[in-house]
């Protein structure tokens, strides 16, 4: 990879030093606070394995852990089944998956609860609720990303090994020897970012009464408000957090050299996998399960929704939901080019920033909103009593995964397009805007999708930060469905996910025009 | 990307950001309320409609009740951002009181609420009230089986895993818990709370969990408070309201009030008055009565709105009495409940 211009490696230099300082200076001043408490109170660790944390933290393991595998299995079969589907439904289902991958997972959470109560309404006896509820509701809420992340995977594959591997079996073999050991890598990344966000948030599993880890977390510190004992009691999460990540880095990263290969040996949809029954059925599972996963969310809110004025009344919500993740999106997806940018033209950077990425990405939601409260007392009103605060929260927990999806992208670029560019374009500028920011729309696009997604889903942090009057409307959806005040809250739903669905579908369209215009 | 598709990107942003802080010139007012958004709402958007005073407000969520606001209260003492805290229970605010947290003030609207539910120097006004429940579920128990007393809960024919009850550390469980230390005494009170958790009772987040799971079947039995315990009425699920000890010279249940407090050194005190007059006034007072956030009122010697709540035994016992146990009682439930 080239070095760039001189301007360039300033802008570098200024946004790495930014990022720096939003995601290190509140996890480090809680950090800090957490080792000086720990070393004046020892005693404080053993109360970390007592028994009932012990219980909480092995059921959020394996709660955390079976969403993941699950997701990951489910996410494959969904995977293969769309990259099997040939032309125009195969686009549109590509695009689906993308505008999914927008709604907030307790969209997702909120439509199947509605669901289940219309099936018990009709066969009583059945409650939708408890452990296998919410690991249920989170397998489906992730199972977008999963399938996204499943098919950058099969679509970067060597067609040529799939043929050969063709020769020795059926395709339930193939996709055994050639395509799962192909897309391991991915898969290992889908596994990891699903089992982390459930291993350090308590949102939907407190919906379905599952008392989880992250919980004990929050309710400790509103008992007993010391950010030093709450960063203690959290180090359990970070440790767990940590160690997978650690294990499971390299496999991950090792997806960025695979992509090289991306473009011209692309493995298309025209693979012919249609004699096996065994495959034929997986893929008709996968194909059900995708049809539910967007069909259930729409039917059971419009449904379920009592009326335009719950929408009407939340307009104010409404409008900080938006604002904020429209903030993180668009300053975190700059943060997130900086940050990968760095890392792809120097390995000590990427020494440096891969370990600070992964720290906070493994921090407990509840934690970054103590953090942030201190570091929002430090920089002044100006920031901790604006919508401003909201969106740093959004940015810190979900800048890990914006900034994994640009590194991808950058490293499957071609060096020599971007040399060509920095060469013959007139100035700075229209380098940046004319040939690199095309060249990585995919990866700007994407992790603005996915910092503006979570971040308008973001409960745990947010509920810490939020100034007076500058609620979000998860924070609304949320309190009202401890009341359960359910067509209130399927409106409040409606209304995000069309919202959402905009510029998706706005995507999509003029992606699909593109597309009937080149041929 | 295009630099015209970006520069557009950035405007929206500055728009979008600008619209949002920059509330306007309108006068304001900071509220914190533990009271359920869906009940505090509707009235503190009433009262902006009503003075034209904007209301910021922030509310509590189900899993901290009136702690976790409490907390933030005392943590912003030396630089307040609210002017009015709205309490739906009273041990927290008196002990932002003692933290130097609250301002005096007497609000005419308050002068035919009876003495004792008012601080002599104003720091705090008791207003509306609501009475702790066993929600207990119709189909899954019977009439003869409801336990009759608190005490009853630890029989062995009731299984712990049947039963229920939110976090003690936080709103009106944890004012519970405080009554219970003060009636009973510290060891009493603790050996039952030790017990429940020897039973292995559900410990949920918040009572309308509580009436959640018990509505649903979940539960056999819960304690919870009755607009939860009403709401699961209201909504038809097979359930009854069990108030207990109420047998003649027997304990009573715990009556808890709303409170309500102007901040001190709040940025909008007048407005933060006006707010509490409209808040402890008999009309608005008729209004939460009706929506379900309430169903006693301390006005008129304590007269039930509803028909369910009469005759109702009241346990016996002060508000300072109560908030007297309140540290003791947080530090064994936190022993007994979170470590």
């Amino acid at each position: 990879m080239t070095h760039g211009t001189r301007t360039e490696n300033l802008l570098i230099t200024f946004l790495v030093i930014l990022a720096g300082i939003i995601m290190l200076f509140p996890v480090g001043i809680l950090t800090i606070m957490g080792v000086g408490f720990g070393m004046e109170n020892p005693e404080v660790f053993r109360e970390i394995l007592s028994d009932r944390a012990l219980t909480l933290l092995t059921r959020t393991i394996t709660h955390a852990c079976l969403v993941a595998i699950s997701a990951t299995v489910m996410g494959l079969i969904c995977g293969l089944a769309v990259w099997n589907i040939k032309g125009i439904p195969a686009t549109w289902s590509l695009y689906t998956i993308l505008v999914l991958i927008l709604i907030p997972s307790y969209i997702h959470a909120q439509s199947w609860i509605f669901l289940v109560d219309r099936i018990n309404e009709t066969f009583t006896g059945y409650d939708f609720n408890g452990f296998y509820a919410s690991w249920f509701v989170l397998v489906m809420a992730y199972l977008p990303y999963v399938i996204g992340l499943t098919l950058i995977g099969l679509y970067s594959m060597d067609k040529e090994l799939i043929e050969n591997g063709k020769l020795y079996g059926g395709p339930l073999r193939v996709a055994a020897s050639t395509i799962i050991p192909q897309c391991y890598s991915l898969l290992v990344t889908a596994f990891n970012i699903v089992f982390i966000l459930n291993l350090v948030d308590y949102t939907i599993p407190s919906l379905f009464g599952i008392r989880v880890y992250p919980m004990q977390i929050y309710a400790r510190f509103s008992a007993e408000p010391n950010p030093g004992l709450a960063f203690i009691d959290s180090l359990p999460l970070l440790i767990i957090g940590g160690s997978i990540l650690y294990l499971t880095y390299k496999k991950a990263l090792s997806f960025s050299i695979d992509m090289h290969g991306w473009g011209d040996k692309r493995a298309g949809n025209d693979l012919e996998f249609s004699n096996s029954f065994m495959f034929n059925g997986l893929m008709i599972i996968g194909i059900v399960v995708l049809l539910f996963q967007i069909f259930v969310p729409v039917i059971n809110l419009v449904i379920e929704a009592d009326s335009m004025t719950a929408l009407i009344q939340s307009r104010t919500e409404l409008m900080h939901t938006l604002t904020a993740s429209f903030l993180a999106a668009i300053t975190g997806t700059i943060l997130a080019l900086g940050l990968s940018e760095a890392m792809v033209k120097s390995h000590a950077m990427r020494r440096i920033v891969s370990p600070v990425l992964m720290f906070t990405y493994i921090m407990p939601a509840p934690l970054i909103g103590i953090g942030l409260n201190i570091f929002g007392r430090i920089i002044g009103d100006a920031i901790s009593n604006s919508i401003v605060i909201i969106a740093l929260a959004g940015i810190i927990r979900f800048l890990p995964i914006a900034t994994a999806l640009m590194y991808v992208q950058y490293i499957a670029l071609d060096s020599s397009v971007l040399d060509a560019g920095r060469l013959f374009m007139s100035n700075y500028l229209e380098y940046q805007f004319k040939v690199k920011m095309p060249l990585l729309a995919g990866g700007l696009m994407g992790s603005a999708g996915i910092l503006f997604a979570l971040t308008a889903g973001e409960l745990g942090a947010t509920l810490m930060v939020a100034p007076p009057g500058k609620g979000t409307l998860t924070i609304k959806i949320f309190n009202y469905l401890h009341y359960g005040a359910s067509g209130t809250v399927a409106s409040l739903c409606l209304a995000l996910f069309v919202i959402i669905m905009i510029p998706g579908i706005g995507f999509a369209v003029r992606k699909l025009m593109g597309q009937s215009k080149t041929e | 990307m295009s630099i015209k598709s970006s520069m557009i990107m950035v405007i929206l942003s500055f728009v979008m950001i600008v619209s949002t802080s920059c509330s306007s010139e309108k006068e304001q007012i900071v509220i914190y309320t533990s009271v359920d958004q869906v009940f505090s709402e509707p009235i503190l958007k009433a009262f902006q409609d009503e003075t034209g005073i904007e209301v910021l407000a922030v509310y509590d969520v189900e899993a901290s009740k009136s702690t976790g606001l409490a907390n933030r209260l005392v943590a912003e003492k030396d630089s307040p951002r609210a002017d009015v805290y709205w309490s739906g229970e009273f041990v927290q605010t008196m002990m932002l009181k003692d933290e130097g947290v609250l301002a005096g003030y007497h609000s005419p609207n308050a002068e035919d609420i009876p003495v004792y539910a008012k601080d002599a120097e104003g720091f705090w006004t008791a207003f509306g009230g609501r009475a702790r429940v066993l929600l207990v579920n119709t189909d899954l128990m019977d009439i003869q089986d409801y336990p009759s007393s608190l005490t009853d809960l630890l029989d062995d024919r009731y299984p712990g895993a049947e039963m229920g009850l939110a976090y003690p550390l936080f709103g009106t469980t944890s004012n519970h818990v405080a009554a219970l230390y003060s009636v009973w005494g510290r060891e009493q009170a603790l050996a039952f709370f030790k017990a429940l958790v020897h039973k292995d009772v559900a410990v949920v987040d918040g009572n309308s969990v509580v009436r959640d799971m018990v509505a649903d079947g979940r539960l056999h039995m819960g304690l919870t408070d009755t607009d939860d315990a009403l709401g699961a009425v209201r909504d038809g699920a097979p359930v009854e309201l069990v108030f207990l000890d109420q047998e003649e010279d027997g304990l009573g249940t715990l009556v808890v009030p709303n409170t309500v407090s102007l901040i001190q050194g709040g940025p909008n005190p007048e407005n933060g008055q006006q707010l509490i007059d409209y808040l402890l006034s008999a009309e608005t007072e008729k209004v939460l009565s009706e929506i379900g956030w309430f169903e006693i009122s301390l006005r008129n010697n304590g007269h039930m709105e509803s028909q369910l709540l009469d005759g109702l035994a009241a346990m016996a016992v002060s508000y300072e009495d109560v908030y007297r146990q309140l540290e003791i009682s947080s530090a064994d439930m936190r022993e007994v409940f979170l470590r």
